[in-house]
């Protein structure tokens, strides 16, 4: 199935959520949120986040949708604009769904699935092929610094003769955040590990706002 | 009520912490170059220069003559009758060497010695490497035979850019006149493997594809593959060195590279 028909749909759902009819509000009941997140999910019902963050290699802008039923819509573009000195480089946009199923207090994990497209310029086209990303996140919440561990795999569609149909990468990250008032902050440094390569250190710098 | 150190102490140690983080951000902007490791094909006469030196522009040489392999990676040819831009002349010896680092196993056909060769050379006084280095013969290859000239070996290497960024094959790597007995070589690309290097991204996976011969085949880097052409019972043993392309430029490094090797 084509990438963004797929992304079009998830981008259905919020717009489901946000119509649906809201309870009717207790003054005496104050329901439990989860600790703002940009990492681990879930975010509140209705819920959006925006976010952003540079890095090493890439940078890019992501925006986070709760659907309830500890279900996220995420979107993400991003670039290496960076290293690649713009825009003109390797961009890549993404929409998938995360799922948190365990959002204690203090511990969470999150499993988070998307899909993409990668883009590429030359000088006289864009050359473009598929990825599908599957991560999951364990962290801990806490007041001062929530730290999280992400494993990452990333799966490009080759259609190279004489290659295997799917390119595999891994990436193995450490994260920690902090939320101040509707802002979270976070730093994450991670590892990309490829096939028949010494894996490659990278970091970004993260900050998001929840609306 | 606050004292102002208290709040001045927190203000500090904030922009210490982003201080920190910026300054560890800006260390860990690592780049990885692709390394490459040509094959320096040489020709030189008697007295050790280099018979591209006193040619004026890219061309091609050609050298026949009898044949020995003082080793498995140095062909002399006694006798050489060379043909260049300036005419024909004759020389004692011709030497051809290549550095065998790439492919250790590479060397000439043994069968070669005591033969009548004619060696075939695509030459550029001006040419160079993958990090501009001076690399004059992009391309190299050995017929036999007098009458029904037959292919025997041939190994080349290119930083030469193509309109469309990918590596071109330098003439001679393939059939040139179109009747020769040698398979045909074209560099495709593969965009999703690449390394972050120093003047743009390198897409280091490019693929080699051998055709007009039985099979087509097309091998990624470090493969190899028999392929046969023509009506000789020996195949081309078909080696890939490397192939790639580079997105961005720059004065210090080459934009794209091939590399390859074969012999029956």
């Amino acid at each position: 199935m084509r990438p963004l028909p797929l992304i079009a749909l998830l981008l259905a759902l919020p717009c489901a959520a946000l119509a649906a009819p809201a309870a009717a509000k207790d003054d005496d009941f104050e329901p439990d949120e989860p600790m703002r997140s940009l990492a681990l999910g879930p975010l509140p019902r209705a819920r959006a986040m925006v976010s952003g963050d540079v890095g090493w290699l890439r940078s890019g802008v992501g925006l986070g949708v709760g659907l309830g039923a500890a279900l996220d819509l995420v979107l993400r573009i991003d670039a290496m604009p960076l290293y690649e000195k713009g825009f003109g480089g390797q961009r890549e946009l993404q929409g998938g769904l995360r799922f948190s199923p365990i959002a204690e207090e203090d511990l969470r994990l999150t499993v988070q699935v998307t899909g993409g497209q990668v883009f590429i310029s030359k000088p006289a086209e864009v050359v473009s092929f598929t990825t599908v990303r599957g991560e999951i996140l364990l962290g801990a919440t806490f007041d001062l610094l929530s730290p999280y561990a992400r494993l990452g795999v990333r799966t490009m569609s080759r259609k190279v003769e004489g290659a295997d149909a799917w390119q595999r990468e891994e990436e193995i990250g450490l994260g920690v955040e902090r939320v101040l008032g509707r802002f979270v902050v976070g730093a994450e440094g991670y590892v990309l590990a490829r096939p028949h390569r010494s894996g490659m250190g990278q970091w970004r710098l993260r900050v998001g706002y929840a609306l | 009520m606050r004292s102002s150190g208290r709040h001045g102490g927190h203000g500090r140690r904030r922009a210490a912490i982003a201080a920190a983080l910026a300054l560890a951000a800006l260390a860990g902007c690592a780049t990885r170059d692709v390394e490459t490791t040509p094959f320096r094909i040489r020709a030189e006469g008697p007295d050790g220069a280099s018979l591209v030196d006193p040619l004026s522009g890219a061309g091609f040489i050609v050298v026949t003559g009898p044949a020995s392999l003082p080793s498995p990676t140095t062909l002399r040819v006694d006798q050489a009758v060379v043909d260049d831009m300036n005419g024909t002349h004759t020389l004692e010896a011709v030497t051809f060497t290549f550095d065998p680092a790439a492919v250790p196993d590479l060397a000439f056909p043994p069968r070669l010695a005591g033969l009548t060769v004619t060696v075939e050379m695509n030459v550029d006084p001006a040419g160079t490497g993958p990090e501009r280095e001076p690399l004059t013969i992009p391309a190299l290859r050995i017929a036999t035979g007098e009458t029904a000239r037959s292919y025997d070996f041939l190994v080349g290497e290119s930083a030469y850019t193509l309109a469309n960024g990918m590596p071109g094959v330098p003439a001679l790597l393939g059939p040139f006149v179109g009747t020769e007995d040698i398979p045909f070589f074209e560099v495709l690309p593969n965009w999703t493997e690449s390394e972050p290097a120093k003047c743009g991204m390198v897409y280091d996976a490019d693929m080699l594809r051998v055709t007009q011969s039985i099979p087509v085949v097309t091998l990624a880097a470090g493969r190899r593959a028999q392929v046969y052409v023509g009506l000789r019972a020996e195949p081309w043993n078909v080696v890939h060195v490397q192939s790639w392309h580079r997105r961005g430029t720059c004065a210090r490094q080459a934009g794209s590279w091939t590399q390859f090797a074969a012999w029956r």
